[in-house]
């Protein structure tokens, strides 16, 4: 019963960081689809971790 | 057809899905855009320091990345650069100034092809000589 449970309920994908384009108004469709592949190869904690050393270089 | 330049301050802005970068971003042709690969190493320790790479979805990832790359135009810290980072430095160095070095080497990638760099880092990249810059 609690297996059956388990396969009726719906896959919950992770949403797509890419989502968020949609509320820009792209120029271009393909700088819109790269700009997509550029946020959906990194996850929210390498974000953080870019940024932590960007501000890292600017203090330099 | 001059280029645009996106510095790795507008790349990582936009991957934090912050607003003013990705509106920045929303605004060029991808034809007309470059990354320079002294950028792509700065977005690369993402991913090695963090250190997750084993997991299914770090090597998906992985696999977009290289996409990412294959996907638009690179701009190579060539020898050509390598001369005008040299004597920038060189330069700025008798001015009392300086440039961080990945700075550098995006500036001089960039201005040795007489493309314009977008980036929010105007203040350090100006003393970079004959640079075309435009802020995001």
């Amino acid at each position: 019963m609690a297996v059956k449970a388990l396969t009726k309920r719906k896959a919950i994908r992770p949403q797509l960081r890419s989502g968020v384009l949609d509320r820009y108004e792209f120029k271009d469709p393909a700088m819109k689809a790269w700009v997509a592949k550029l946020l959906d190869s990194f996850t929210d904690e390498e974000a953080k971790t870019l940024a932590k050393v960007a501000r890292r270089k600017s203090a330099r | 057809m001059s280029k645009y330049v996106l510095d790795t301050n507008l790349l990582i802005a936009a991957i934090r899905l912050e607003p003013k970068a990705l509106q920045a971003l929303s605004r060029l042709q991808k034809s007309r855009v470059v990354i320079a690969d002294v950028a792509f190493y700065e977005l690369m320790l993402g991913e090695f320091l963090v250190g997750d790479s084993r997991s299914k979805e770090a090597r998906q990832r992985r696999t977009q990345r290289e996409m990412l790359l294959a996907g638009i135009d690179h701009l190579p810290f060539d020898a050509r650069a390598a001369e005008m980072a040299a004597k920038a430095q060189a330069r700025l160095k008798q001015q009392n100034q300086g440039l961080e070095l990945r700075d550098l080497f995006i500036a001089a990638s960039a201005a040795a092809r007489g493309y314009t760099i977008i980036t929010n880092n105007t203040r350090h990249l100006a003393r970079f000589p004959s640079l075309k810059i435009r802020e995001w």
